[in-house]
């Protein structure tokens, strides 16, 4: 019942949507989503944990540390993340990396000849761009706490590391979520980009049909694609708007206001 | 270490011409598309808080379309799907048959004009709206207010996102490469698929980013350092 309308909705459409009536086509790019959200799971987890270690570092009471990391967090910056996909990618050759062979698990990060297999590679470079980014925003962050408290901090005679992890990395992680969660909309949509290094992740696949002569319709199979992508990024972005607000202001909105672009100027 | 540094050295001598017309092209690339995405920005964010809700409405979902979907979709849609489209009437239109530069203009500058659409909204925002009263009673009509009073003190406000969004857009403009466009990352991936140089050409393709990116960064803190004072 519910097949026959999807069917005929599919009918009414402009274009060709035959590809769509039928179950295998959604489930291979269904997969695909499940490893393009995978990847970003695993660079999320990375650039998050990598990244608050690069603020604290970057503010540390030790010059050499902090020249470290601010070189660590400039560079990755302000290169494409293309560049460094292909740089990783293609530069794992001259690494040997099959000491990690010997953990286990180390056969799904290496292959036999001790090269990075594509994934963590693309791992890698998102977690590099994104570490520096979320760096960034945490270090902006820590700033903006007064000193006040970080010096009462110290009075009370914890040590510099004691503070930070205490007091001041936890005040910034809920003052900073809505730009950390705007940063993984980026980082989701910038996982499209493994697709350029030969993981079959849901852009890669989309390509895969369309690029099929007998069903070459790109329109449909992209159109289908870009949803797949927009609907979990429109998510984020709404709880990260969501965040914004203060809880004040969140108390008592409806519906409303979950479809924010509605939504005019608040003072014209 | 030595070695591989004069590895590099050697292949910025041997392929110079091709790596810097690379070059040339993503400044042409950036610059373009951020002039357009600018002037883009500038008609949709009046739009997006205009009075009609159906003009807001319809800037609102190119905003969050164009926002929330990757870059490499919309180049592939582009430059691979927009041939195919059948217009009701129109039927294929030759202009649809896009270029991979024209694909790469357009692509970065719509990508592009969704971020700098919302932050000249969030610019225009946050002027008071005493403003526009003050204007409006002077006697400028609604166009006048909104383009001589509210979008110069807005651009200010907004200049620290415009910044990142221009550093932004040099880092996407390498996406560009996937359909076919040379600029920089492509030059030095034709240069090393020839040579099999690939970590050198691509340490050369990333210090020339490097050189891009780095001043601009300095150089908006600048800008927002002066544009704070200003205020």
């Amino acid at each position: 019942m519910i097949v026959e309308l999807w069917n005929t909705l599919l009918d009414l459409l402009p274009g060709d949507w035959e590809l769509f009536k039928e179950w295998p086509f959604w489930r291979f790019l269904l997969l695909g989503l499940w490893l393009s959200a995978k990847i970003a799971g695993f660079a999320i987890v990375l650039s998050l944990i990598i990244g608050v270690l690069m603020s604290v570092a970057r503010l540390a009471p030790l010059r050499p540390v902090r020249w470290a990391a601010a070189t660590y967090v400039e560079t990755f910056r302000a290169t494409p993340l293309l560049l460094l996909m292909f740089f990783v990618f293609f530069g794992a050759g001259r690494v040997d990396a099959s000491w990690l062979l010997n953990f286990p698990g180390g056969s799904s990060v290496v292959d036999d000849v001790g090269n990075l297999q594509p994934m963590p590679s693309a791992i890698v470079a998102l977690t590099l761009y994104n570490s520096a980014v979320v760096a960034e925003i945490m270090r902006a962050g820590i700033l903006s706490i007064s000193r006040g408290i970080i010096e009462a901090g110290r009075a009370l005679g914890l040590t510099y590391l004691q503070t930070m992890w205490h007091i001041a990395i936890p005040m910034t992680l809920r003052r900073m979520a809505p730009g950390i969660v705007s940063q993984l909309v980026t980082l989701f949509k910038d996982t499209s980009l493994a697709s350029t290094i030969s993981i079959e992740e849901l852009l890669r696949r989309g390509r895969l049909i369309y690029e099929t002569p007998r069903y070459s319709n790109a329109i449909e199979v992209l159109t289908v694609v870009a949803l797949m992508y927009f609907i979990p990024c429109y998510i984020l972005s709404l709880i990260a708007q969501r965040l914004e607000q203060s809880p004040d202001d969140r108390r008592g909105r409806g519906l409303r206001d979950r479809f924010a672009f509605l939504r005019g100027p608040r003072d014209a | 270490m030595l070695e591989f540094i004069g590895e590099v050295a050697h292949q910025i001598r041997q392929h110079y011409p091709e790596l810097l017309r690379g070059y040339r092209m993503t400044i042409v690339l950036t610059v373009a598309s951020f002039a357009l995405a600018m002037a883009l920005g500038g008609i949709l964010s009046i739009l997006r808080t205009s009075e009609s809700w159906l003009l807001r409405f319809l800037s609102g979902i190119y905003v969050e379309l164009f926002r929330n979907t990757p870059l490499l979709v919309q180049l592939y849609f582009l430059f691979f799907a927009l041939p195919h489209l059948h217009v009701p009437y129109f039927g294929r239109p030759e202009f649809f048959l896009l270029s991979s530069f024209q694909a790469g203009i357009i692509g970065l500058t719509l990508y592009t004009g969704a971020y700098t659409t919302e932050a000249l909204r969030s610019g225009l925002l946050s002027i008071d709206k005493g403003q526009t009263e003050a204007a409006r009673s002077l006697g400028l009509t609604y166009m006048q207010t909104r383009i001589f009073v509210i979008t110069p003190q807005a651009l200010r406000v907004a200049v620290p996102i415009l910044t990142s969004i221009f550093s932004a857009l040099f880092r996407n403009s390498a996406l560009v490469s996937v359909i076919g466009v040379t600029e920089l990352l492509q030059a030095a991936d034709n240069v090393q698929q020839q040579n099999f140089q690939t970590f050198e050409l691509f340490t050369v393709a990333g210090l020339l980013y490097l050189s891009l990116t780095l001043p601009l960064a300095w150089l908006s803190s600048r800008l927002e350092k002066r544009v704070a004072l200003a205020r």
